[in-house]
């Protein structure tokens, strides 16, 4: 039986693509078999992963040229593999929204499909696509659903606008030095959100590793982020450890 | 919203849990007056946070 897990975020480029595939990474760092599906229609979460850039093929693809979707699967490594968007226009990205709209079960009906082969499945969802959240967060009932933010005031004004959503939230690009992030900060311990009780800090090391096309923390020894990524899969082991618990079932 | 469930970010808070456990004393009520302080400085600070949270721009 595998866990799902999807990263979302509060406004677009607050960094959920680089996350996904930096969580994968250290999920599989831990000896977990990791699938990273790409809900998004950028099409990049690949190149995090060392696909070249003119990689086309991807789930979405395939569906709209009535091909099989897994035979767009990538495998990067013994236990760590890819499901890709696809290369896809405005109109591809409208025409998958339309189907999943009208078959939401997309991904409920897939997942028993790859529970055998996979530890963790991790979505990377997109910006604004309803369908496309939905067909992953409720009708194929992601365990660990997580919202993703920058510890910013337009996200705290996002958030506050939310409030009754029940998502935990996981920081990117915490930076304590900065007054605003500390004081935001301290109002979202206090009260706030429910907090991901691991945020990941500020680190210029992200954005060169995906230029190298180097995984996070292969190019920069001490890396904070690639520290606290690897802190946050134990924090996701643990998770699901207290879900199954729940579930009554042996972790 | 869930303050709650945020309280094990905070060692202070870690070490309050283990004070009620060793007293016995669950419902040992405890008031972080340094959390409350921060939280009353950050709201004075920005007047954004201020008027989302409610309170009178200082």
């Amino acid at each position: 039986m595998n866990t799902t897990l999807s990263l979302h975020g509060v406004r677009g480029g607050v960094g959920v693509t680089t996350m996904v595939a930096a969580l994968g990474r250290a999920l599989h760092a831990q000896g977990e078999r990791v699938l990273l599906v790409e809900c998004n229609p950028d099409h990049l979460l690949g190149l995090h992963l060392g696909l070249p850039a003119d990689e086309r093929r991807g789930w979405a693809r395939a569906w709209l040229d009535g091909q099989d979707w897994r035979d767009a699967a990538f495998g990067t490594l013994p236990g760590l593999a890819l499901l890709p968007y696809g290369l896809a226009s405005e109109a591809d990205v409208a025409a998958v929204e339309d189907r999943l709209r009208q078959s939401p079960r997309f991904w409920a009906e897939r997942l028993p499909l790859l529970a055998a082969q996979f530890d963790w499945i991790l979505f990377d969802l997109p910006q604004r696509l309803d369908a496309h959240v939905a067909a992953v967060n409720q009708h194929a009932g992601c365990a660990l659903p997580l919202r993703l933010t920058t510890v910013d005031p337009g996200c705290h004004v996002l958030l506050q606008r939310r409030a009754d959503d029940t998502r935990r939230v996981l920081c990117n690009r915490y930076d304590p030095a900065l007054a605003v992030q500390r004081d935001l900060m301290q109002l979202w311990i206090d009260g706030g959100p429910r907090l991901v009780p691991q945020p990941l800090h500020e680190d210029a090391s992200v954005s060169a590793a995906l230029a190298r096309k180097l995984p996070l923390g292969a190019d920069a020894d001490g890396s904070q982020a690639a520290a606290d990524v690897a802190s946050l899969a134990v924090w996701c082991l643990a998770e699901r450890g207290r879900l199954r618990a729940r579930e009554g079932r042996s972790p | 919203m869930a303050s709650e469930a945020n309280a094990g970010l905070t060692s202070e808070a870690d070490d309050i849990d283990v004070l009620r456990e060793h007293l016995h004393m669950p419902g040992l009520s405890y008031v972080d007056f340094s959390a409350q302080r921060a939280r009353a400085q950050a709201l004075a600070r920005w007047p954004l946070f201020a008027e989302l949270a409610g309170e009178p721009r200082q």
